[in-house]
Order: C-alpha cells, then structure tokens, then sequence
C-alpha cells in the first residue's frame, strides 16, 4: 500500500500542484473537460472498466476469503481445544490429570459424548432417506449454552431442554439431508440396533452442533444429532459388537477470548493447548486437537489459495483494462493533436502542454477510479452471489456459504491501482504528444515512420537482450518458473529492436514473435526443473507474453490476412473500408487485438482445463476400480461384514479396507499433518490392482501392491539414512494428493522413493513410509494404502468399514449400489459405482470452474465494453471522413457495415488468436508440466465449448458496436463537412 | 448534341438552423444552371454561400422549395435514392479536401467509381488514368498525410472527376493553399471546365472568382446579384485599378 501512495503521489503532485499554483493550466485543462462533456464522459466510462475489473478481483478475493474464515467460527462458537479419549473410560484420568482448575485462560469446559451413526427416515416410508457418518452427540444443554462467553455461538439457545425419550434435536444439515422438520419420525443405527425418535427441534450448524466427527476432514457442513443422555451406550450395549467403533467421549475447551475475540485470543488457544498437552503426556489413548487452529489454518490455506487463484486469473483481465487505458487515452491525444499544435504555436510551452494534459487526464482518472471502484464493488457483488449458489451446492460435507465482503483496504488499494495505471498512461501519452511537431499537428499530417536505426533502438534492443538472458539464466538456475518464461519473451522482443536495423520489418517482426510463441509453448520440457512447482503468476506471465507475441505476429502480417480478404471481398466498399482503418493504426489495433487475445485465451483456457477435467471421470474410475465395480463405505460404529456384503444379491466378491485418519511428517513439514491411511490385503489385488502413475525403481503396479501388502520389504533390501544409520521402512503406495491443501499444483508432488513418517496421534510413535507407488486420483479419501495388519496393530481402535465389490456377471453395478445402499441403512453403507464417485467429486470442480469462467466473462465484458467505447470515438474522430463518405455517394448502410466488418476484423483476430492460443498453451501446460502430473490427464479439445467461444464474444462485440456504427451510419454529411470546414 | 434544358433548378429555396436562436440562412434561393457553366458564388462570410452549395447539392434537406437536378427534384427523393443519383452525377470537392487518410491516392479516387458498381480492376484503371490527368502518376501509392496541401486537393479533384459527373460542387477549393499552389489547381479546374464539365464553386477570392462564367452573389441568404463576372473588376460601377491596369497592358499590345 506505502508503494502504492509513493507512486500516488509522483504521479499526482504535479497535477495537484497545477492546479492550485498555475491557474492558467488549470483553466485550459477545465474548459476541455467542460466543453465537451459527452467526450469527457466517453474517456471515463473507458478508463473505470480498467479499475473495475482490478476492484472485482479484489472484492472476489476478500469474500472467498471472508466466506471460508467464517467456517470456523460458525462451525465451532467457541470450541478451541478438544481433549479426546479413544476409549470413554480414559478421559475421566485425563481430566484429572489435567487438572482444569489450575489451567489459565480457560473460559469454560464441556463434556461430550459422541458416536458416528447413520439416521435415517422410517423403513416404513417410501424413498427412504439416509445420512450415514452422523454424528450422535449426548451433551446437557444447559451445560452448553453456558460454555463459554456467548451463548449464542452454541448454537443450542432457543433448542429448549436436553432431549429426552424418544426425542432428538438435529442439526440444520441433517434435518435438510433427510427433508425432515419438527414431529418427523427419524431412526437411528449404531451397533447393530436402532431407535426411533421424533424430532423435536432443528438447530443451526453452529458452535456444538457445528462440530462433528468429521471436522478435521474439512468438511464445510455438519451432520450432527443430540440424541437423549444414555442412548449411545444402551444401544452399544444392545447390539453387542464389539469389533465396532467406540463412542469418543471429549471435552470441549474454550479458551479465554476465542480465537476470533480479539486479538489475545489467537495466542491463547495454542498456548493453553500446549500446557494441556503436556498435563496429559503419556495418558493412553488421549488426544489434544487444536480443532479452532486446524480449521483456521485450513481456512487460511484454502482462501489465501483461491485469492491467489482469482487475483492470478484477475491478472489477465486487468491486463486487458490497463490496455484500454492506454487506447483511450492514445486516442484522446491523437484527437486533439490539431488543437495541442495550435497551442504550441501560440506559445504554450511544451512541458505547459504536456502539464495541460495532464491535469486534464487526472480530472478523467480521478473521477474513472472512484466510479470504477465502486463499480467493481457492485460487480463483485453480482459475482459472489452466483458464486453462494454454486458453492452452496458442493458435494457431501463440503460447501461454502458465501459471505459478501469488501474490504475497505482492497477497494482503496484498486482505487490507488486505477488511478496510477491511468496517471502513467497520461504522463507517456502527455510526454508524447508533447515533442508533436507543431506544423504536422496543426496539419494533422501523420508523423513520419521512426528511424529503425535510431540509437535509441539499439541501446533498448541491447538492454533487452541482456536482461532477458539475465533472467532466464537466473530462472533456470533458481528453478523458478516466472523469469524462465519472462526471459527469453523479454529477450526476443527486444531483439525485434536489433533485426529491424537490417532486416525487413515484417521478417525482423515476425521470427522472433514466432520464436516467443514457440518457446512459451515447450520451455516446460526445455527446463522441466523451473516448471516442477509453477505459480498461478507463471501462467499470468505466459499468458500475457504469448499473446503479446501472437498479437506482433498478426499485427505484423495483418496486410497479408487484409489482402486476402480484399481478394475475396473484392470491390466490396464497407469491407475495404473496415480493414482499412485497423491496418493503418496499428499500434492502436494491437493494444484491441492484445485486449480481445488475452482475455479469450484466459477463457479458453481455463474451458479446457474444465473440460480435459470433466472428461476423466471415466479413465480415472478405471484406473482407481482395479478388479472392481463398487465402492462401499459405511458407519464406524455399525460397519457391514465383507460376508453380509457378499450375501446381498448381485455381489461376487469383496476387499476391505481398514481406514483410519493418522499423522503424517514429511522431512519439509514443520509438524505432522492429518492425512487419511487404509489398510488393505491381497483381496483388493484379487482381480487386479488399482493403477499406479508411477512406482519405485519402475517396478510393475501389481509388484508394488503386493509388495505393500505385505507391510515390509525383503530382508535382502538395506536402507540406510544418510549418516549411515540403517533403517527398515514400511511400503507404502501414496496418492499424488498426499499432504496437499488448499486446492491448485501440489507444493511438493510426491514422488516413488520419498520417504515419510507415519505419527500415532495418540502414542505419537512414528515409523518411516517409503512410496513403492503412486496412485493419482484418491476420489474415495483413501489416503496412504498400507499393510492391513500394520494398520490394524499401529492405529488402533479402528474397524473395516469400507470395501471395494465387484458385481457378479449380469449384474448391472448401477442396480446393485442400490441395492446395497437400500438394504444396507442400518449399516450406514453408502455403495457407488467408481464411475459414479468421480463423477460426484468432479461435479464441485465443475462448479468451481464455472464460477472461474464466469468471473472471465467479467474481463470479456470489459473487452466488448471497450471496443464499443473505442468505436464510439472512432466515429467522432472519422466525422468528417464519414461526412465525405456520404457526400461521395456511400450509403448510410454501408458506413455501418464498414464499422461492423472493422469491428468484426479486429475482435476475430483477437477471438482466433486466443482461442488457438489457448488451446495451444493448455495442451502444452497439460502434456508436459510437473504441475498436473498428478493426475491422469489426456487432453481434448472443447469443440462445443470453443464453438460458443468463438461465436459469442463476436456476436457479442457486434451487438457492442451496433450503437456506435448506427450513429456512424446517421452522420449527416452537411453537418459533418460543415463542421469541418 | 448538347442538352438544351438545364442542368439544375432551384426554386425558393430556404434553409433555417434551429438550435438556441433560429437562424434562416437561405430566404428563398432560385438559381439555374446550365450545364457546361463555371459559376463562382461569391458573397461576405457567414451569409449563405456554403450552406447554399450543401442544399442545392442535396448533402442538406431544405425547409422549402425544390431543387431539380436533369428534371430530377432532388428532394422529393429518399435519402437512399438521392445518395445514389449524388454518387452518379455529381462530384465534390472541398477546402480541406477531404481524403480517407488511410487509403492511398489511388484508392482515395477509386473510392466512388466503385460505389456505382464499376469492377475493382476497371476503377483502379480509371483512377490512375485521372490522376497522371492531374499531374500525381508519382503519387499513386502516397497516403494523404504523405501529400502536400496542392497534391491533396489535386486528388481531390480527381476524385470528384473520375465518375465524369454532371456537375461539380467545390466549396472553396483553394482555401488551404498558398498562392501558387492555388493558381495551379484554378487551372485545373479551368481546364476541367474547358473540357465542358459544369461547375459551381463557392469562393471569397475575387481572383478566383474572375474563373468563373458566371457570378452569383449570395447575400443574407438571398441571390444579389447573378450574371458576368466582368462585374468583379468594377469598383463604383468603374472598372477596378486592377482591370484598368490589364486593360491598359493589353491596349499597350
């Protein structure tokens, strides 16, 4: 922000200074903005699209980030830490042992009782209804609506008394999973039995009811019931099932303040934390989470994530508005060269002019960056609300209620970012037209071609060139992304500077643009070491310099394309007259072309990336199904056996999986992190294993799973660690995703042979892993595949709740997940084809890139707005040409049409440029970076999608254009010429 | 044989501009020309002169009256049909000439003949052929901005000859150009005429308007004075200094 109001404050002091110390500038710049106020009102409109897409971008920003934070402390009031037993016997101890009393900062403690169960409608009712992985919650009500210091974040105020009988309270997600309100009938499975109950009241996902078994999993929503005091353990002791799971009893903590109330409290929870982890060191089976700090942190992660993600994407459509900018402001100074001239041979002095200008420019920036950001709040807005329906319809456990936020910080900050992109477009535009030539400015004569031998050309050339192989050399060396792909872009375009002393310059152009396109599109093979872990700013920087690139490359040779189409069109005059104006300005052409290239390269792009995405579901459900069909998962406390499976009709066999949620600590990680692990046996490579993308020292997949299977290498494989100390590490088979939070390129791609620590998060004993595989698309949360009996002895309690199935010969996989998942409720199973569960995985992707395209859309309107504003003034500057047009004998319907063909000329070339650009970049980013070697992708091509692509933005930019080209079309020639002369 | 009627006829033709305050520039124009004439309109600024040429050529609607081009009243015809008969019968040129900056010479002069409909091949012939007429066979592939003030209107007048036109409109076509510059494009103009191509050229430069066969003088938007152009060397009804001098210069002969 200090940067930000620095360059304020060089770029406006003068201006300021002006206007309050030389009144005679100040007047003359006044009276242009005054005198002309649909001119001045034209210049503003243009230059506020520019901030408004940098304020959107913001705004975007800040609600993500806003609406994730949120989770925390909706989800959880004032639950900070949670003391955790395995067994429900082994908290009392601990709760002793950790003596609350004497704790500081405690704000207040709550004992509760819990079990994951499945609740389900009546197996009377029609189309039953079922959510396994409910979280049964026993807790006296009263005794949580005093937990810490606001009741209301409890979540329970107004649920009335503890639940009683047959009565139970649900929580908001659940009531809304099984469409039951207050007096519906519900039943409830664990251990094998089940009640039914009646339900009393529903209750916000908040604070106690906000926090369910599955909150280290990330999940957004909250599936919780509070179900009567002594329910849980008297169906326990009912069903009689001992391999099952048992209840978690915990108790919750809130420290003093919380972590959202001021800022003590942040510091709290983690400090109060750590003394109660060292109270109940060694207890067995005890477990301190820091749940608030978790989800914080994993808020954090996630927002900071998509914020980069937007303000990355953003990047692009900001380019776009800074490249209206400058053709607006291009424009204005062409318009008035005649009149500046006239200035100059009066006796203004030329830095009087260029400070003239400058004022002038500063009113229209002023005034642009205001309105601008304001508009971009509105946009921003607009966007979030299609943002809350789509994240509001995530799969499962995960959704975002979007929060609208805009931080007054962000919008100042795109107010400051409009008003210097705009001062510094003024200043080098005022600059510019500052050296005019008095005679050929009152003349309006074109100003002749520049020398290509000039010094200056070869002093830029040179420094180019030195600077780009700077970068590219430190980029390489740094293995870093952004100045391997800058660099040589830099390098080559400057060398464009060099080539025209002694070459043509269509051939001194041309060579080195193709080369820079060339380059962008392989240099992931050239250096794959600087392309391992890309930046979202690697694409930004690709993206610009490719298009920049292709747009010299056809501005350059837009003759030939002219030519081409002169041939064709033949003495079509509103042709001639459309190609004609773009060709003979083309540096005004190219800042369009640029505009229009990059934001449909953006959209391309990311529609393929969205596309390539969606058409894996298929491969990749072969790839994870291995021999099977099926995928079940099912209730901890209640699981089926792989025997009740196999009885059910249409079921050939079946391999279980004991998964269980443990900690992990790569040799990079500063603590270990939760991450899921699955015990399995050689029944899941029965009819052949799951693919692997790659494993250890190439070994065959089915070597590498039985390998793990097996839980331990040969004895005749030594490993040592580095210092020599020898070591015998577990086999492991891990997803690509290992350890990956937040969404985008994984930080560290794992690779066959890396080594990492497996922690008991209660014994905190921690064995080495080696990855003999890895599995790429973990859609099932499988986590880290181990050796069933290694999963059973090192976490423990933990049961075998899901299964791969194959169906038998005949049966359709469809009818049997169906069948299974009817008749298996009380077992909380849920049976998905894999076809099925990828497809349910991929359908938030989906949403999400929608929601990633739409806010493109943003950058595509400001691209249609801009041409329709730039066509606006070509009209008022080609009056007098229009008016002769006229007088020669032109019909008013061919001067529109010439302004729609010039407009179609231009946005086309854009459209075909980007969408080939695109595609180009997105089958080389896809086919050759380490960024999305994590999964199996096999590019396509988007046809429809590149359809709409390449006939909605024209249809759009026409419709854009149609007002200015039927005004152009009105002129009426007296006026115009009248005017003239 | 030459057409007898005439080539144009103007009848009570009135012009008003309506803005703020309503200003009637024409009070009831009639004026006929015949064709193979060079009138020159001359007349104090501000009085009507431009605004005369616009109307009677059709770029401008009229409040009142009629304007007959070859029997044809212009204003009685849509705006289409009359954009088609200006691309047909008549040519224009202007003081600042008017060139489409981004077309070349030669494109500039093609531009109408390939309004009427004459083959790109064809118009390109024909346009070069006018402008070697003109002196600019050099000049064919120069843009205007890469044109002097002279070269600009001398395709400027190629431009408004290349259709052969029946009639001429140039609205002060030496208003931009130096002296000698100017002199050259009047002769050109006079040739023009000389081939037998009707003209009316709207001038404040008596000297100019010594070209014409013919004087209309234009005052508050009324004709004044419509006849010789003799009557430009006379000063209180005697001929000027001037005239007084040529005429002695040439008795001296």
């Amino acid at each position: 922000m200090s940067v930000l109001v620095v360059l304020v404050a060089l770029s406006m002091g003068l201006v300021v200074f002006d206007a309050v110390r030389r009144p005679g500038l100040r007047r003359l710049a006044a009276r242009n903005v005054l005198r002309r106020p649909g001119e001045a009102a034209l210049v503003v409109a243009g230059s506020m699209l520019g901030t408004a897409i940098i304020c959107t971008s913001f705004v975007v920003g800040d609600t993500f980030g806003a609406s994730i934070r949120n989770i925390a402390p909706t989800k959880l009031g004032e639950i900070d830490i949670v003391l955790e037993a395995s067994e429900p016997d082994q908290l009392l101890p601990a709760i002793a042992a950790a003596d609350l009393e004497t704790l500081p900062d405690v704000d207040g403690t709550l004992p509760l009782y819990r079990l994951g169960a499945t609740v389900a409608t009546p197996g009377d009712e029609p189309d039953r209804r079922a959510k396994p992985f409910t979280t049964l919650v026993e807790v006296d009500f009263d005794d949580a609506r005093a937990f810490g210091r606001d009741p209301g974040a409890t979540g329970l105020v107004g649920a009335g008394p503890t639940p009683t009988g047959d009565e139970v309270v649900l929580g908001r997600d659940l009531a809304h999973k099984l469409e039951v309100g207050v007096g519906d009938r519900v039943e409830v499975h664990a251990y094998g039995t089940s009640r039914a109950l009646v339900v009393r009241g529903v209750v916000e996902r908040r604070g106690i009811a906000g926090y369910d078994l599955a909150v280290q999993w990330g999940g957004t929503r909250a599936f919780t019931a509070f179900v009567p005091p002594g329910t849980i353990d008297g169906m326990r002791a009912e069903g009689q099932l001992p391999a099952a799971a048992p209840p978690q009893a915990a108790l919750a903590i809130s420290a003093e303040g919380g972590v959202f109330h001021g800022g003590r409290g942040a510091t709290i929870g983690p400090r109060l934390g750590g003394l109660l982890e060292e109270r109940v060191a060694g207890l067995e089976g005890i477990n301190v989470a820091f749940v608030k700090n978790d989800v914080i942190e994993n808020a954090d992660l996630q927002a900071s994530s998509l914020r980069q993600l937007f303000g990355g994407i953003g990047g692009f459509s900001v380019i776009a508005g800074i490249l209206l900018l400058v053709n607006i402001f291009v424009m204005l100074a062409e318009e008035r060269k005649a009149e500046l001239g006239v200035l100059r041979a009066v006796g203004l002095k030329r830095n009087h002019l260029v400070r003239t200008f400058g004022i002038e420019g500063a009113m229209y920036a002023v005034v642009a960056a205001v309105v601008g950001s304001l508009l971009g709040v509105v946009i921003g807005r607009l966007i979030s609300v299609v943002a809350a329906s789509l994240m509001a319809r995530g799969d499962g456990d995960f959704a975002i209620s979007m929060t609208f936020t805009a931080q007054p910080s962000s919008v100042l900050t795109a107010m400051l970012v409009g008003l210097v992109i705009s001062m510094v477009t003024i200043w080098g535009t005022s600059l510019r037209i500052g050296r005019l030539n008095i005679i050929r400015a009152i003349r309006e004569q074109a100003d002749p071609p520049r020398d290509p031998r000039s010094r200056r050309s070869l002093v830029f050339g040179v420094l180019g060139v030195v600077l780009g192989t700077l970068m590219l050399q430190s980029g390489v060396a740094a293995g870093s992304a952004p100045p391997t792909s800058l660099g040589p872009a830099i390098a080559l375009l400057s060398l464009i500077l060099l080539l025209r002393r002694r070459l043509p310059e269509r051939v001194a152009a041309s060579v080195p643009a193709a080369l820079v396109v060339l380059y962008e599109m392989t240099c992931f093979a050239i250096f794959p070491d600087a392309y391992r872990n890309p930046e979202i700013a690697m694409f930004v920087i690709q993206g610009v310099t490719t298009s920049a690139a292709a747009v010299i490359l056809a501005a350059t040779n837009a003759d030939l394309i002219a030519g081409a189409a002169e041939r064709v069109a033949g003495s079509a005059m509103a042709a001639r007259l459309g190609v004609a104006y773009p060709l003979a300005r083309r540096f005004r052409t190219g800042l369009l072309l640029g505009m229009y290239t990059l934001i449909i390269f953006t959209l391309t792009f990311m529609a393929t990336l969205s596309h390539v995405f969606m058409e894996q579901t298929p491969r990749v459900a072969d790839q994870m199904r291995g021999g099977f069909d099926l995928f079940v998962d099912s209730t901890w406390s209640n699981p089926p056996t792989a025997e009740q499976l196999l009885a059910q009709d249409g079921v050939a066999s079946v391999a279980g999986l004991r998964r269980a949620g443990v900690q992990f600590e790569r040799a990079i990680d500063d603590e270990p992190r939760w991450w899921a692990a699955s015990g399995f046996d050689l029944q899941l490579l029965a009819g052949g294993a799951p693919s692997l993308q790659s494993t250890w020292r190439g070994i065959e997949h089915e070597e590498a799973w039985a390998l793990t299977a097996a839980g331990a290498f040969p004895e005749s494989e030594a490993f040592a660690h580095a210092d020599g100390t020898p070591f015998q590490p577990i086999p492991a088979i891990i997803p690509s995703f290992f350890l990956q939070e937040g969404g985008g390129p994984p930080d560290a791609a794992p690779e066959p042979g890396m080594l990492v620590d497996i922690v008991d998060p209660v014994s905190k004993e921690r064995r080495t892993l080696l990855a003999v595989g890895i599995v790429a698309g973990d859609w099932a949360g499988n986590g880290v595949y181990l050796a069933e009996p290694f999963v059973r002895e090192f976490v423990s309690p933990t049961v075998v709740a899901r299964f791969f199935v194959r169906a038998e010969a005949g049966h359709d996989p469809d009818e049997v997940a169906a069948a299974l998942t009817a008749d298996l409720i009380p077992h909380g199973a849920e049976a998905r084809t894999f076809q099925e569960m990828v497809a349910l995985g991929t359908s938030t992707q989906a949403g999400f890139f929608r929601l990633v395209q739409g806010y493109l859309g943003l950058g595509l309107l400001v691209g249609i707005a801009g041409l329709g504003v730039v066509m606006v003034r070509a009209v008022r500057e080609r009056r007098r040409e229009i008016g002769m047009l006229r007088a020669m004998g032109f019909q008013s319907a061919v001067v529109k049409r010439a302004f729609l063909l010039e407009a179609t000329f231009v946005a086309s070339q854009g459209i075909v440029i980007g969408v080939a650009l695109g595609l180009l970049t997105a089958w080389s980013v896809m086919s050759n970076s380490a960024a999305f070697s994590t999964e199996a992708i096999e590019f396509s091509i988007p046809w429809v999608t590149v359809g709409w692509l390449l006939v909605v933005p024209l249809v759009a930019s026409l419709l854009g254009v149609l007002g200015p080209a039927t005004s152009a079309s009105r002129v009426r020639p007296a006026v115009a010429l009248r005017i003239a002369d | 044989m030459t057409d007898p009627s005439p080539l144009l006829v103007a009848e009570g033709v009135r012009k008003t501009y309506r803005g703020a305050v309503e200003v009637e520039v024409l009070k009831g124009i009639d004026l006929t020309v015949q064709r193979g004439e060079l009138v020159a309109v001359m007349g104090p600024s501000g009085n009507g002169k431009t605004t005369m040429l616009n109307c009677l050529s059709g770029l401008d609607e009229i409040d009142a009256g009629s304007v007959h081009i070859d029997g044809q009243d212009i204003h009685a015809m849509s705006d289409a049909r009359r954009t088609e008969h200006r691309a047909s019968r008549m040519g224009f040129v202007f003081q600042s000439f008017n060139l489409i900056p981004v077309f070349t010479a030669a494109e500039n002069v093609e531009l109408p003949l390939l309004v009427t409909g004459v083959k790109a091949k064809e118009a390109r012939r024909r346009s070069e052929a006018i402008l070697e007429v003109v002196g600019l066979a050099h000049r064919l592939r120069n843009r205007p901005p890469e044109l002097s003030g002279g070269e600009q209107q001398r395709v400027a007048i190629a431009r408004a000859l290349v259709t052969e036109p029946a009639i001429i409109w140039a609205d002060e076509p030496t208003g931009n150009l130096d002296s000698e510059t100017a002199a050259a494009v009047l002769a050109l103009l006079k040739d023009v005429h000389t081939a037998g191509q009707t003209i009316v050229m709207v001038t404040h430069d008596a000297g100019i308007g010594r070209a014409g066969t013919r004087l209309v003088k234009v005052s508050d938007g009324q004709v004044t004075y419509d006849g010789s152009t003799d009557v430009l060397d006379l000063r209180d009804g005697k001929p000027a200094k001037a005239a007084r001098r040529r005429r002695a210069a040439v008795t001296a002969k």
